[in-house]
Parts: C-alpha cells; structure tokens; sequence
C-alpha cells in the first residue's frame, strides 16, 4: 500500500510538472537558437564541400539496416535537400509555418543521416530526436512569425510537458555518455583523452599540462562524473549556475580541443533550458530585445490561460502514454550493447545511438581479398578505390561497415560476370592506446554474413 | 523541483578527490619527446636535405647529358645512366612524404610521371618542329620528366641501340635536344623545389608548426600530414608499383606493362629507395656533423616500445623482401610471382601497423574532414 501510495505520489507531481502552465520565454529561446544552429550547420557544411564530397561523389554509400532504401537524390539533388534543410531550419527559428518547418527538417535531417552511416554522429542523432519532438510541441505558437500572423493562435504559457520533455533528452544524453564511462580504459588508463591531450600539448597555457598522466587521469574521472551528475545539479536551483558554468567551460573546453563541429555549442546553447522558464526576461539586454523584435510580443507579465493552454497544447492520456513509450525507448536503446559479447569499443554491436561519446581513439586497415572458386582466380581490393577518406576511416574500425562493404564487393564482382565469389577481409584494428589487432575473421566468407540484429560471430574478441 | 536534497558539493568532491588520490599515485608516464623537434629534425636532415640532394643531381645530371650529347660513347652513356640514377634515388625517397612545394608547384607532371607516353615520345624525335624548352613544356606530363629521359637513355632491345641512336642515326640530334632539354626543366624544378623548402621556408613552417607557422596551425596538423604521407606511399608502391604488375587487381594475371621505369630495370631500385625514404623518416637522419636526429620512432617508443619495434621489424621484413625480388621486376611479376607477392604482403603489414597502431597512438587524422567527433 505504501508503495502504490508512494507512486501514486510521484505520478501526481510528474502530472502537475508536465500539466503546469509555463512562460514561454526559454522555450522560444530554444527554438530561435535550435533554428539558427542548425542554420549554421547547413552553412557550414556546405561551404566547405561536404555536400559534394559526402552525398554526390561517392559511388557507394553505407545504409543503416532496414533503410536501404533511402539513398541520396541523384543530379543536384542533394543541394535541393540541403537547400530545404536551411529553408526548414529558418522556419523554426522565426517560428514561420513552424509545424511544417519542424516534420520537414526531422524529415530532412534524418534522411540524410540514414543516407550515409560514415557520418555518424550522436550529436545528429541528438538533433534528429529533438526535431521529432519539436514535432509535437506547440513551439510555433508563441514569439513567431505564426502569431504575428495570425494573433487568435498565439499562446502565453506553453504546458510544462513541453519543458520537462527537452530537458528530459538532454539529462538522458549527459547520463548515458557518463555511464559508457564507466570503463578500464576511461577510468585506469585514461584513454583516449590520454591520446588526444598528447596530440594537442601545444595548446596555449595548458599544451603543457596535457603531457602529465595526471591531467589526463583528472579529465577522465572529471569528465565521467560531470556527465553522470550534471543533469542533476543542473535540476537544483543551488547548483544550477554552478553547474551550467561546468557544461559551458566542458563543452568551450572539449570544442577547442577536439574540434567537434557544432556539438559543443547546440549542447551549450540548449542545456540553457533548464534555467527557471523565464530567465530571458531577467536578462537586461536580451529582454528587452525579444520585447522589441518579436513579432508576438512576450507579455512581461505572463497572463496564466490553463485553460487554453490544456486544451490546445496539453497533453492527454495518449501523449502521456507516448511520451512514456518514448521515455523507455531512449533508456534501453543505450543499454542494448549489453545484449552482445565483448567491449561495445571494441565490436561496435549498440554502440550507435547511445550516446558512448568520445570514448575510442580507433584506427585501422582492411584489406579485401575476392576470391573465385570455379576458375582458382582471386583480386585484392583496396577500398580507397571505391571510397572517400572518411568512408575508408570510419569502415576500417566498424564492422558491420566492413561487412556492408564486402557485400557491394561480392555484388560488384557478380556484375562483372564472376557468377560465385568469397569475399574475405584483412583487418588491423587498434584501440585505445592497445597493439594493433584483427577485428574481423580473415577466414569468414563475408558474402555469405547477412547482417542483422543478432551478435556477428566473425567478429574477433579483443586480445588484451 | 529540487525537492530532493542531493549532496552536490559532497558527491562532486568526494568523487573528484578519491579520483584525485588515485591520481596522485600515478607518475608521469609521457616521455617528453618534443614533437616540433622530430618535425624540425625532419624537415631539415630528412626532407630539405633530399630536396636539395636531388637537385645537386640533377644538375650533374643536365651536365652529364651535355657531356653526352657531345662526345656520345660507351663511357658518356653510362655516366649519363648513372647520373640519372643518382638524380632518382634521392626523388624517389622524397615521395616518401610527398606534401607541401611537391604537391603545391605540381612539380610531379615535370620530373616524373606515370605512365610514360612512349608514342608521343617518338612522335616528338621523329618530327620536324624544333625541340625547344618551350615546346617541351608544352608537352603531357607523360613525355616529360625522368622516365622520359628514361625512354631515350635506356632500351628493352639486344644488342642496346641507345649509342647508334644518340650518335650515328638520323634522329640523334633530335634525341640529344630532347634530353638537354629534359634535362634543364629537371634542373629549374629541382632547384624551385628546394627553394621553396629553403629559402621559401616550408621547412621551416613544417618546423614551427602550432608555433607561429604561417602553414600549420597544430602540430598535430603537420604530424598528421607525415604520418598519412607514409600511409599513402606504402599503398602507392604496394597496390599500384608491385599489385597492378603482379596481376592483385587482375584475377592473378600478370601486367608487366605496369612496371614503371621497366626500361632501366630500375623499379626494384626505386622502391627501395621509397622505402629508405620512409625509413628515413620514421627512424630519423644523421645531421651533417653525423648526429642522428629525431624520427617518429622516437614519439612512438616514448609510448608504446612493442610498437616501435614491429614498425622497425616489419620495414625491415618489406625491405628484405623487395630486395629478395630478382630484377628486373617486369619478368619477376611473370617468372617469380611468388617472391613478388611476398613483398606485397610485407607491404601491407608495414601499412596496417601504420594505419593502425602508429596512428591510434599519435592521435592521427586519417582524414582531413573534420566533421568527425564523437
């Protein structure tokens, strides 16, 4: 009994969070800088080639299981997406056809990053999860373009669903990245930080500190704890400054150091979220300015409508359902790596979409050798050859890739008339700091593995 | 919120001080291996200095030549010959880096590329437009450069016409202006190559990289460029100098038209001397007072020393087998596959370690996009 009255309890102030009208002022904040960033992104990556080099030149490109099918737009295609993408990203940031905006941007992105494994990375992930979550907010209905034009639309408060959810992902992005530190190699050898601050020991001032194991030893168990407990702190109205002062000086930190495109700052930009609902307004400069420019002024005064805030944006009983599903979605798709044997580093098998970041300073080589059997004939096959740098990086050390690889391979040498072939891969993997090590079972006909959820047997456990 | 109490400043310090213990029991485990010494020491003794080797040669070279085409015998051919080879080797360990003035002043179409274009070569003797330096530039890579200088100073044939056709036949004096002429664009790209190493100062931006060079904004961004020099060469003389020929790409059938400078029967040669490149710069070079100076080996060993020592075996094992090869290697690709194929694979262990253990260790960029992260 006094178990169910406890849950009761707590599910009745999860309900009152989630249910309590909220000013919208850093929601609109967020949805401006989500916007702006992601506009960036675009700018950025086109500017430096990458649409070109990713998306178009390749003539092979590595899917993700079960979406095959989605493949990059031949022609000038891709500078249409990219084009929509920016188009999509503006829209949220002004709030402009915002609901639209927001399913064409998940849309978008997502597609292009199931277009092309080689890109991965968690912070995409981490954007492609938000934008489907922004899907359902009702972001566009407060300081938007929408409002402005239509004001009978605009909301005051927006429900703290909204709130609770974002900063939810996020805290689950921080716990789960500190737990994937919970390992030797993170915590005794401080590895790979120990790697990368060696590679940066002319960094000003602190260049000389990156050569002392103890530095590196200090960021490790530094880095693990902040992850693991700064979702908490930042939760705490006594610790939060505190805390948001760590995730600014991590995240300024790491991006310096480790050049990791835009992930430092939207981490920065959006951890602002769990500053009280109206911080914005307390910001001198910044207030005055949303004051000012935003189409459907903020009122200084929040006038609470509960009413037309539940019945237009609250959540009902399937949207708590759904957000409940999602919830426990996002918790075990990180633990899911438990389910295969070996170090997830070291097989990859869960390591996507679990937010295990930063934690392999990986290279590698593979070679393929297609073989014949009717007629004794055999090729060797550099993947360079059919690759971009960053596909033949990211495959050398990523087995499934290495078998995505030998199946294009054994279909490619088909084409070429050879009815029957086996397709065998050489590989040399090193991890962490460790000698160099085969990853994948030279002997394993690749062309006969098909890939799939199941653990890959031809995967070589880690020798030391 | 913030109804539970958690024991932020208690968790945080606790952690971070039994952390901190635990760290304090730990010495400094990181040689101090100056990375922009082993750059420096690199790019002076190593790099600059086979630069300008090469160009001393290539002069010796262009007089030679003259020398040649002057008095043609026996003796001039073979002086010649031998200046050629002289200018080659150091060339051919430069490619064992193979990034800055090489790559930026295009210096390759003018001293030596493959595949050689045999026809257009003989067009060119067998023509009637006058041989000048400007018409040579304006020829395809393919007809300029050492292995074209190759094609009139060597032959596949028995008994060796080369002195009947650079002394008494018909097209002698067209075959001596090509050569001289050959021979003065090697020199004018030579030296500009060392220049641009010297006095243009791309040693000394290499040297300084992370500190204040005007190239390299990191010194990482300068090591990772030599490391995936060595990457990219190691792939270069296995795939394409000894796979391609060996038949690797081709179902097992041989392409001896793949060898490169097959006229010389020097392809054996020239690998070696990319692999004495290579080793050059992984093991380090003698300064000229005789000091060895730094070389990667140093970083690595102050790391990782089962490394360093499989890098050395390994190159030692690729070196041997290379030289295990009976020349030329246009018939050992047909006659001895086996011994070739042996190289190929010593190869490809040396490039494995690389691309594996030496780069995981350094903290090396395999690519240079940096969409990349976490």
């Amino acid at each position: 009994m006094m178990g169910t009255e406890h849950s009761s309890g707590i599910f009745n102030r999860l309900k009152v969070l989630m249910e309590t009208p909220l000013d919208p002022a850093s929601l609109v904040l967020f949805r401006v800088i989500f916007g702006l960033l992601n506009l960036l992104s675009v700018l950025r990556f086109a500017s430096k080639g990458w649409i070109e080099e990713i998306y178009i030149r390749p003539t092979f490109h590595f899917s993700y299981w079960g979406f095959e099918w989605i493949r990059p737009w031949p022609g000038e295609g891709m500078y249409w997406h990219f084009g929509v993408l920016g188009l999509a990203s503006l829209g949220i940031m002004l709030g402009c056809y915002y609901r639209l905006s927001v399913v064409i941007f998940f849309l978008a992105f997502t597609s292009l990053e199931l277009m092309e494994k080689a890109t991965y990375l968690n912070h995409y992930y981490f954007i492609s999860l938000v934008s489907f979550l922004m899907i359902f907010m009702p972001l566009g209905r407060v300081g938007s373009v929408d409002v402005w034009r239509t004001p009978e639309w605009g909301l005051k408060q927006l429900p703290g669903w909204v709130l609770w959810t974002l900063r939810g992902q996020l805290g689950l992005v921080y716990f789960f990245a500190g737990l994937a530190k919970l390992t030797p190699d993170w915590l005794l050898e401080a590895q790979p930080l120990r790697t990368w601050l060696l590679a940066r020991s002319e960094f000003p001032l602190l260049g000389p500190l990156f050569t002392q194991s103890w530095v590196a030893h200090t960021m490790s168990w530094a880095g693990m704890i902040f992850d693991i407990t700064v979702f908490f702190f930042l939760l705490r109205r006594q610790t939060r400054a505190l805390a948001y002062a760590a995730v600014f000086a991590f995240h300024l930190l790491t991006g310096l150091l480790f050049h990791i495109g835009m992930f430092p700052w939207i981490m920065m930009g959006l951890t602002l979220l769990f500053f009280d609902a109206d911080w914005p307004r307390r910001v001198p400069i910044l207030g005055r300015w949303i004051q000012r420019w935003l189409p459907c002024a903020l009122a200084r005064e929040p006038a609470w409508n509960t009413a037309s805030v539940s019945s237009a944006s609250g959540l009902n009983r399937w949207g708590l359902l759904a957000l409940g599903c999602y919830g426990v979605v996002q918790v075990l798709l990180p633990l899911r790596h438990h389910l295969y044997p070996g170090p997830v580093t070291w097989t990859e098998e869960g390591m996507r979409f679990a937010w295990h970041v930063m934690l392999v300073e990986k290279s590698g080589a593979v070679a393929y050798l297609v073989e014949e059997p009717r007629t004794g004939r055999s090729w060797r096959v550099n993947p360079r050859e059919y690759l971009t740098d960053l596909q033949t990086k990211s495959m050398a050390t990523q087995p499934d890739m290495i078998l995505a690889f030998a199946h294009w391979l054994a279909e490619l040498y088909r084409m070429r008339g050879h009815a029957e072939v086996r397709v065998y891969a050489h590989t040399r993997v090193a991890l962490n700091g460790r000698e160099g090590q085969p990853l994948v079972d030279p002997t394993v006909d690749l062309a006969k593995e098909q890939e799939g959820l199941r653990p890959k047997r031809w995967i070589l456990p880690l020798k030391h | 919120m913030g109804q539970h109490a958690f024991p932020a400043p208690l968790m945080w310090g606790g952690l971070g001080l039994g952390g901190m213990g635990l760290l304090v029991a730990c010495t400094s485990y990181e040689a101090t291996v100056d990375r922009n010494q082993v750059l420096s020491d690199l790019a002076g003794p190593v790099m600059s200095q086979t630069y300008q080797d090469f160009a001393a040669e290539s002069v010796k070279l262009s007089q030679q030549l003259d020398q040649l085409c002057a008095a043609p015998s026996s003796e001039t051919l073979e002086q010649a010959r031998g200046a050629w080879r002289s200018a080659r080797a150091p060339w051919k360990q430069a490619e064992a880096w193979g990034f800055g003035p090489v790559k930026d002043l295009r210096i390759r179409s003018d001293v030596d590329w493959f595949p050689r274009e045999d026809g257009q070569l003989e067009a060119l003797i067998q023509g009637s437009e006058p041989i000048t330096l400007e018409m040579l530039e304006l020829q395809g890579a393919g007809a300029r450069g050492m292995l074209a200088l190759e094609y009139v100073l060597f032959s596949l044939e028995t008994p060796d016409p080369t002195l009947r056709l650079l002394s008494t036949d018909g097209q002698a004096v067209r075959r001596c202006e090509l050569l001289k002429g050959l021979g003065v664009i090697q020199v004018g790209a030579a030296q500009a190559l060392a220049d641009a190493w010297d006095e243009g100062g791309f040693a000394s931006a290499l040297a300084t990289a992370g500190q204040g060079s005007t190239v390299y904004a990191a010194t990482q961004t300068a090591l990772d460029e030599v490391v995936n020099g060595l990457i990219f060469v190691l792939e270069d003389v296995a795939d394409e100098r000894l796979g391609l020929p060996l038949g690797l790409k081709d179902g097992g059938t041989p392409h001896p038209e793949h060898v490169q400078a097959d006229r010389s029967g020097d392809a054996l040669r020239d690998i070696e001397s990319t692999l004495l490149g290579f080793q050059r710069v992984y093991e380090g070079a003698a300064d000229e007072g005789g000091q060895v100076r730094l070389g990667l080996t140093d970083l690595v060993l102050s790391r990782k020393p089962v490394i360093d020592e499989g890098v050395r075996a390994e190159l030692q094992a690729a070196l041997d087998a290379v030289r295990a090869i009976p020349g030329p290697l246009q018939d050992a690709v047909v006659s001895d596959p086996a011994r070739v194929q042996a190289a190929y694979d010593a190869l490809k262990v040396l490039h494995a370690r690389l691309s594996a253990d030496v780069t995981a260790l350094l903290g090396v960029t395999l690519t240079f996009n940096d969409n990349d992260g976490d």
